[in-house]
């Protein structure tokens, strides 16, 4: 991800590009759908396919994150939650919830970072990524548990959470390098009414 | 003025977001009670197949779209299994011919048995349709599928399903939601599916066959006396074991996998079996659905 510098030749603090970049540029909530959509139709018709022991790489986070990291809290905790609940309507899963509040979760943390000065390499967004995967495996797992599902941790460790985690961070890349090039620099989209 | 002017939108703005993260918090809550404290065929289940009906379409293009690359990976990926897979099948092919001679006249004697004593081959009383799977679960903890085949083909509830294997046909799961043109497979590998199952060269023990964790499957109430080794093939056996007299939704005699491994402690009575299935529902690209026809297969799938 490139700095933006303004007239001081540093970046420009947040506050003064929400306010600037809104005319400059639309909002770009199409394109948050749009990415949405894409993630829904590779995690459920291809990501299940390809594993490594009993892990699938998850393309959601990434993208949740991304469009958490580039539009603020409000978009990343709607896109997060519209995510899980599109992944649990379109895939054979057993739940209905449960992933639409792990991806809102991780989309309202990773918001905060929105409002801070955007950083110059992929790596606090691909540790975000990752971490973000990591949330959603641990709650579905705690939600399992609860509901009398049973897997030993050291196979819950070996054979699912290691795997994603690896497959996600190789996959997670090109999904923040896309979200920044369809999406933009960083601003916080708000209602109309609070501007 | 003014910065009391933006210190006010700023908690306002704050304040719309708490907002809004929060009903989405208790939606998500709602959701999850309501969906499981709900009936198999309430309202919430319903939106969730309905969706995966309109989806379906789109899902099974993606799916075609990629199939290549799909096949590409499963290429590569079974390279480093190839080798010990061409051992390991030689030696149990010099095992099967010496089996295939006595076999060919056990069926002659089974065959005239059963004709005298009017007795039916129960997988005979089920027609097949073959399906494809075009959706599976993204989570580890859900062994799930869907296939393009539903009820305008016949296919039911409680249907069993099949695939191909190195040794046959083999059950691999059951269908558990059906709608007009796909369904919903539970494979036997899935922490909430049992199988009424039996050894039969280790003696004539019902046992059942659960998943213990996902992936991996526990033969138990099989007791210490039964004959059991490694690489015994285990079939279903038509009852569910506990009590031993209510018929199963799987009729008898249907391949399930290979005994890897069992043990028991000095105290126990019985034996806990490690059954590996045949198939790698991982793997699987198209299935067989058994539909039920004969009235006995009718009344094992109304369960």
């Amino acid at each position: 991800m490139s700095a933006q510098t303004g007239t001081t030749g540093g970046v420009a603090p947040r506050a003064t590009r929400v306010g600037a970049a809104a005319g400059a540029r639309g909002s770009g909530l199409g394109w948050v759908a749009a990415m949405v959509l894409a993630a829904l139709m590779v995690q459920v018709s291809v990501l299940p396919y390809i594993n490594i022991a009993e892990g699938i790489p998850d393309i959601m986070a990434p993208t949740v994150v991304v469009i958490a990291m580039l539009r603020g809290t409000l978009v990343g905790a709607v896109a997060g939650f519209s995510a899980g609940l599109l992944v649990e309507l379109a895939s054979p899963v057993s739940t209905l919830g449960v992933l639409a509040l792990l991806y809102l979760i991780v989309g309202a943390w990773c918001g905060r970072y929105c409002e801070r000065e955007e950083s110059t390499s992929l790596a606090a967004p691909l540790v975000l990524s990752v971490a973000g995967a990591l949330v959603v495996q641990f709650g579905y797992m705690l939600v399992r548990l609860m509901l009398g599902d049973s897997m030993p941790p050291s196979e819950f460790v070996a054979a699912v959470l290691l795997p994603t985690l690896v497959l996600t961070a190789l996959l997670s890349p090109p999904v923040l390098l896309v979200g920044r090039r369809l999406l933009g620099a960083p601003r916080v989209v708000e209602p109309a009414a609070l501007r | 003025m003014a910065s009391s002017t933006n210190t006010g939108i700023q908690r306002r703005r704050a304040n719309l977001r708490r907002a809004v993260i929060a009903s989405l918090v208790v939606a998500c809550l709602a959701l999850l009670t309501g969906y499981f404290r709900e009936a198999p065929s309430g309202p919430l289940h319903s939106v969730q197949s309905s969706t995966a009906g309109v989806m379906a379409p789109v899902q099974e293009l993606a799916g075609k779209a990629v199939e290549p690359f799909r096949n590409g990976w499963n290429y590569m990926t079974s390279w480093r299994d190839a080798r010990d897979r061409a051992a390991r099948l030689e030696q149990e092919n010099e095992v099967l011919r010496a089996a295939a001679a006595d076999n060919i006249i056990r069926d002659q004697e089974l065959l005239e048995l059963r004709r005298l004593n009017g007795v039916g081959d129960e997988v005979s009383g089920y027609g097949k349709v073959n399906a494809a799977l075009y959706a599976r679960s993204v989570t580890a903890w859900d062994r799930m599928a869907r296939i393009n085949r539903g009820r305008d083909d016949g296919v039911v509830r409680n249907a069993p399903v099949l695939a191909g294997s190195e040794r046959g046909m083999q059950l691999v799961g059951v269908v558990t939601v059906v709608r007009s043109s796909s369904a919903d497979v539970a494979f036997i590998t899935d922490g909430n599916t049992e199988v009424g199952a039996r050894v039969p060269e280790a003696g004539p023990y019902p046992g059942l066959l659960q998943a213990v964790t996902p992936g991996q499957l526990r033969l138990t109430m099989m007791p210490r006396e039964a004959a059991l080794a490694d690489g015994q093939m285990v079939y279903t056996s038509g009852f569910v074991a506990r009590g031993g007299a209510l018929p199963s939704i799987y009729p008898r005699g249907l391949p399930v996998g290979v005994v890897t491994n069992f043990g028991a402690r000095e105290a126990d009575a019985q034996t806990t079996v490690q059954v590996t299935p045949l198939v790698d529902t991982r793997e699987l690209s198209y299935v067989t659905v058994l539909i039920p026809e004969s009235p006995e297969a009718i009344r094992r799938a109304e369960g």
